[in-house]
């Protein structure tokens, strides 16, 4: 099948070549929509008779409810419905342990947690009738850490998980004790992480509105059919009677993906009061209820020969789960595993706990259990280097993967450009120039991470699937269901559809995912939709054109083989019987495909799983079929009277495959790596009673431009056979190893570690001052 | 007259008078509140405050609020002037640095450009910034209400009546040989209240010596507190630096929150005493030169 026959943009040794547009900077298919305010956010969807909806939440970490009164909330004028536990289904539901109600049942686990809900002619008056729900609670005693969930006699948060354990790992993969005794260094200790939010800027809404016994939902969710799955389970409903049509989404970076109750409360106000309701989360409500990054205690013991090659790892990891179980249960497997598909580990073990808390759920956040055993691991591995006396990027590369390399837990690494990566970040950022020259109050640091593109996590699945329609006028249609999440990923789709169809991007659109209309996928997190969806699009692109040329082939009597298309007109040359060239717009090629007897659409099907494998219970098995890594490497600035850090500097250099669009890719690894910093160094709150103090914008420190370094992205010269067009995902690596080097480079700065994050302006300093009252330098 | 959030249950009203005399006629009666950017009232708003009043007289369009003036020894600042005006006045830059620094560190340049210094001062929140600023430099409030005026420290600004218009900030000001500077340590770097503010006024002799020293302290019990060196006349600028940093950290309560534990706001309010006062110094220096001082 041939699609263009202009000279490709570029010519690796065993790729083959490119079609126009791949690598290319292509405009966005919706930048000019969301710049202009034309896109439609959750709270922009407006239904005929809408109310709007408002939540009661539990003041207490912990209680048990003795009696909601609602009579004086009903009484308010405006208001349509007053909902609590009586008018749900009473059912639990969750994405790997079912444990949570849609409004409380008896029980209240955390601070945040819904009890009732009203929805109203207008949020005032929900808001006000909230307030006037009156709820009788016994406090109950409650445990506000994991060190107090794990203490004997604890309280348990749910009776049915003794201990508070909500889910638990252990593997040994390789005699780990033997090659600990054939170690000549041996490193180990303890990091703690905090939990991180998602602070996007949109935050989580929906529109509920019921037809007879269905109800479709407008959620800015990153995974309609997850969700609808989910959804209906809470509801009670089989998932016939659920549609989820994707709004547009203002960020999701692994907080909307379907594990909160604002759909499903959602849902039942509407149905209640018979009317549409919208219920968006304010952003208090996204800090109290929402689902962020768990904090994360690990202890850490690394093995090394004299001559810098790693043995053995043992790790035991403590997650805090919240209250409720969301994906802490996958994030914490990542932290245990990933790892050890980066560097050539001998033997690994673990023993990683999720710890219930009577603290606000926790869940999947950009870069999942990545960035906190990257955290952990990597200053182990800093620290080991500086024992050994080995430069990091030198011990990086003693140890590091290749293609071909299969981890302790069969993860097979199909391409890999770690150590071009690692040799890259080294160049770029002049590590041996700045070690050479050290500067005062300077240092710096390297880490390496890697992740996924995709995961298997629901069951054997983690494919997609994708039509692409050509139309009579010319055009294609993309239909899907996966989701874009602000990070480009329909341009992307747009993107291959034009490249394999030889179309201009501005005949080719993307249409947004509904349960009803698009196929079925799983939708975005996991760095998996370039690499999984992309190839779903691409496989129903190519269906697309052969079709077409197929069609074209027998209306002009040529061999389908002949021809070509390139900027919407199917190409023939002169043939050997003595032809005339050919040339007829795709347009017309369909409508001659349409407007005969027996008259076809032209419609590509494709369909990709995953070329994976389902993890068993101790985490064996290729998770994804392909690994993307980074490298970086960080300078920082400490005030010596202070404490306070200044980044200087950050290289990112990524293997993400092929980079489909550049700005887009370097937009992902800029984005992560703010993240990170925001993770290593601002983002926390001071706690009370169970709940953070101020939720909101005035506590809780999202790093700023203004605390932005000079920032350098490059990406490795890499290719991933199994991928489209050879790329592979790119979405979350970068934010993974920023804490490990900032931490890193202040190590190397001023000679404090800091072990527990975030790596504040005043731990560095009390580090500084016990330095110093001890007399070392 | 104009009416805001008409959607929600209760209206509420602006007035605009771009005359003080009228300004006062409103507030004279019960139910109008001086309103400057209307940052702290929305935030109010937000928070659902009971005591929020629906009835405001704007206060930004009355000229004699929005004017600067410099005389024989006075600075005298309009309370209706936006912090991104004082932040970018030539005049105050020059002459009283420590309000300006105080104003362009204040949140965002956005909020700059709504925020009125009499605003900043009559919410009396100690983590404010222009408050500090002020304070070290001995600053006075001029106040009027339909029926009387009055003069009150910006310490006093809790006593605000609800009938009051802040006109004027006075400034006591000494050019030659004279220095302020204001310091702000924050934990991300911008947009955020400060773990330490804190302003410093010096005035040296002829013969390089301490004539003056003065430190304001904000984001502290009280705040901002005022750590006068009046014993310190003939004092060396090195051990004035370090005597005003030990004097402030002991005199000053800071509060353990998300920006940092009292023990290390004490320790932050002694370095940046230090560099606060260092910077004055440097300014006073450079105000040494007779004629430059005078320009």
């Amino acid at each position: 099948m041939t699609t263009t026959k202009s000279d490709p943009i570029h010519i690796a040794d065993d790729r083959g070549a490119f079609p126009l547009l791949i690598g290319e900077n292509v405009d966005r298919i919706d930048g000019v929509e969301k710049v202009a305010g034309q896109a439609e956010f959750s709270g922009d969807i407006r239904r005929p008779r809408m109310l709007y909806g408002a939540v009661l939440r539990s003041p207490h970490p912990h209680a048990r409810i003795i009696s909601v009164d609602t009579t004086r909330a009903r009484k308010l004028r405006g208001v349509h419905s007053v909902i609590t536990s009586e008018d749900t289904a009473k059912i639990k539901w969750g994405a790997f342990r079912p444990d949570l109600y849609p409004l409380a049942v008896d029980r209240v686990r955390y601070v945040g947690d819904e009890v009732a809900a009203v929805a109203a002619i207008d949020i005032e008056t929900a808001r006000r009738a909230v307030e006037l729900i009156d709820v009788e609670y016994l406090v109950l005693p409650s445990v506000l850490s994991m060190d107090e969930a794990l203490a004997d006699g604890a309280q348990l948060v749910h009776d049915d998980a003794p201990g508070n354990l909500a889910h638990e790992v252990q593997f040994e993969r390789g005699d780990v004790a033997e090659w600990f005794d054939k170690s000549d260094l041996i490193v180990e200790h303890t990091w703690q992480t905090q939990r991180q939010w998602h602070t996007a800027m949109e935050t989580i809404g929906c529109t509920a509105e019921w037809t007879e016994n269905r109800v479709t939902l407008w959620v800015n969710t990153q995974t309609p059919f997850l969700a609808r799955q989910r959804y209906a389970g809470a509801l009670g409903l089989e998932m016939r009677h659920v549609r989820v049509v994707q709004t547009e989404v203002g960020g999701g970076f692994g907080g909307k993906s379907g594990d909160d109750n604002t759909s499903v409360i959602c849902a039942i106000l509407a149905k209640n009061a018979g009317r549409p309701v919208q219920l968006l989360n304010t952003r208090e409500e996204e800090f109290l209820a929402t689902h962020p990054r768990p904090g994360m205690k690990y202890n850490v013991r690394l093995g090394f020969t004299s001559d810098g090659h790693v043995t053995a790892k043992d790790i035991q990891v403590f997650a805090d789960n919240g209250a409720y179980t969301g994906k802490t249960v996958a994030v914490m497997a990542a932290a245990s595993v990933r790892h050890d598909a980066m560097y050539k580990y001998q033997a690994v073990r673990a023993h990683s706990r999720l710890i219930y808390t009577n603290l606000v759920p926790t869940g999947a956040f950009r870069g999942f259990g990545n960035p906190a055993a990257d955290w952990a691991v990597g200053q182990t591995w800093d620290l080991a280097a500086e024992e050994l006396g080995i430069e990091p990027p030198e011990l990086f590369l003693r140890n590091a993967v290749e293609a071909g390399s299969v981890s302790p837990h069969n993860h097979k690494i199909n391409s890999c450009e770690l150590k071009q990566c690692i040799t890259k970040a080294t160049e770029i950022f002049d590590w041996y120039g700045k070690r050479a020259n050290p500067k005062p109050n300077r240092g710096v640091a390297m880490g390496c991470s890697i992740h996924v593109s995709g995961r298997r996590s629901f069951g054997d699945y983690d494919g997609s699937s994708a039509m692409v329609r050509l139309s009579d006028d010319g055009r294609a249609t993309v239909i899907t269901g996966e989701a874009e999440i602000g990070t480009g990923a329909r341009t992307v789709f747009a993107q291959i559809t034009a490249a394999v169809l030889g179309l201009a991007m501005t005949d080719v659109s993307v249409t947004r995912p509904d349960t009803d209309l698009a196929t079925h996928v799983l939708g975005s997190y996991g760095s998996r939709t370039t690499y999984v969806a992309g190839n779903a699009v691409k496989r129903a692109a190519e269906d697309a054109c052969q079709k077409l040329l197929d069609a074209a082939a027998t209306q002009l009597g040529r061999p389908a083989s002949e021809l070509w298309i390139e900027d919407g007109i199917v190409y023939g040359t002169s043939d050997s019987r003595g032809g005339e060239p050919l040339e007829l717009p795709i347009g017309a090629v369909v409508r001659a495909e349409l407007y005969r007897h027996d008259g076809q659409p032209i419609v590509g099907f494709g369909a990709w799983d995953n070329p994976s494998e389902f993890p068993d219970h101790s985490l064996f098995g290729n998770e994804s079929g392909s690994y993307n890594f980074v490298a970086e490497a960080a300078e920082v600035e400490v005030d010596p009277e202070t404490g306070a850090i200044s980044v200087i500097e950050i290289v990112a250099v990524a293997d993400c495959g092929t980079v489909l669009i550049p700005k887009l890719a370097e937009g992902q690894v800029e984005g992560a790596l703010a993240q990170g910093l925001g993770f290593a160094l601002t983002e926390r709150f001071d706690w009370a009673d169970g709940a953070p103090t101020n939720p909101n914008f005035v506590d809780y420190k999202v790093p700023t431009s203004a605390m932005m370094p000079k920032i350098t992205v490059a990406f490795a010269d890499s290719y991933e056979s199994t991928g489209p067009f050879g790329a592979k995902g790119v979405g979350e690596i970068a934010l993974d190893p920023v804490p490990t080097i900032i931490s890193g480079a202040i190590a190397d700065a001023t000679g404090v570690r800091i072990h527990e994050m975030p790596i504040s302006a005043e731990k560095v300093y009390w580090g500084m001052q016990t330095k110093r009252e001890s007399g070392e330098q | 007259m104009t009416v805001v959030d008409d959607a929600l249950a209760q209206q509420c009203v602006v007035v605009r008078p771009n005359d003080l005399a009228l300004a006062l006629t409103y507030l004279a009666s019960d139910d109008y509140s001086v309103v400057g950017g209307g940052v702290r009232y929305l935030l109010d708003r937000h928070d659902r405050v009971p005591a929020v009043t629906y009835k405001l007289v704007a206060v930004t369009d009355i000229p004699e609020l929005g004017e600067v003036t410099c005389s024989d020894g006075h600075v005298s600042i309009g309370a209706g002037l936006t912090l991104s005006r004082i932040a970018s006045d030539p005049m105050l830059t020059e002459v009283v640095p420590a309000v300006a620094e105080a104003a362009g560190l204040v949140a965002t340049a956005r909020i700059q450009r709504i925020v009125t210094l009499g605003g900043n001062v009559a919410a009396c929140d100690d983590a404010h910034d222009p408050p500090v600023a002020l304070a070290a430099l001995g600053a006075t409030m001029s106040v009027q209400s339909s029926c009387e005026s009055r003069v009150l420290g910006i310490a006093d600004a809790a006593g605000l009546r609800r009938d009051e218009i802040i006109r004027t900030f006075d400034i006591p000001v000494k050019r030659l040989r004279s220095g302020s500077a204001f310091e702000k340590f924050l934990v991300r770097g911008t947009w955020e209240y400060a773990c330490v503010n804190v302003a410093a006024v010096v005035d040296l002799t002829a013969a390089g010596v301490i004539d003056r020293v003065r430190v304001a302290v904000g984001s502290v019990d009280g705040g901002p507190i005022v750590i006068n060196g009046d014993d310190m006349t003939g004092a060396t600028v090195e051990s004035a630096i370090r005597e005003m940093g030990l004097r402030a950290s002991n005199e000053a309560s800071p509060r353990d929150d998300v920006r940092g534990s009292a023990r290390y706001k004490t320790q932050m309010i002694d370095t940046f005493s230090q560099r606060a006062v260092a910077r004055a110094v440097r300014r006073a220096v450079d105000n040494s030169d007779t004629d430059r001082a005078k320009k």
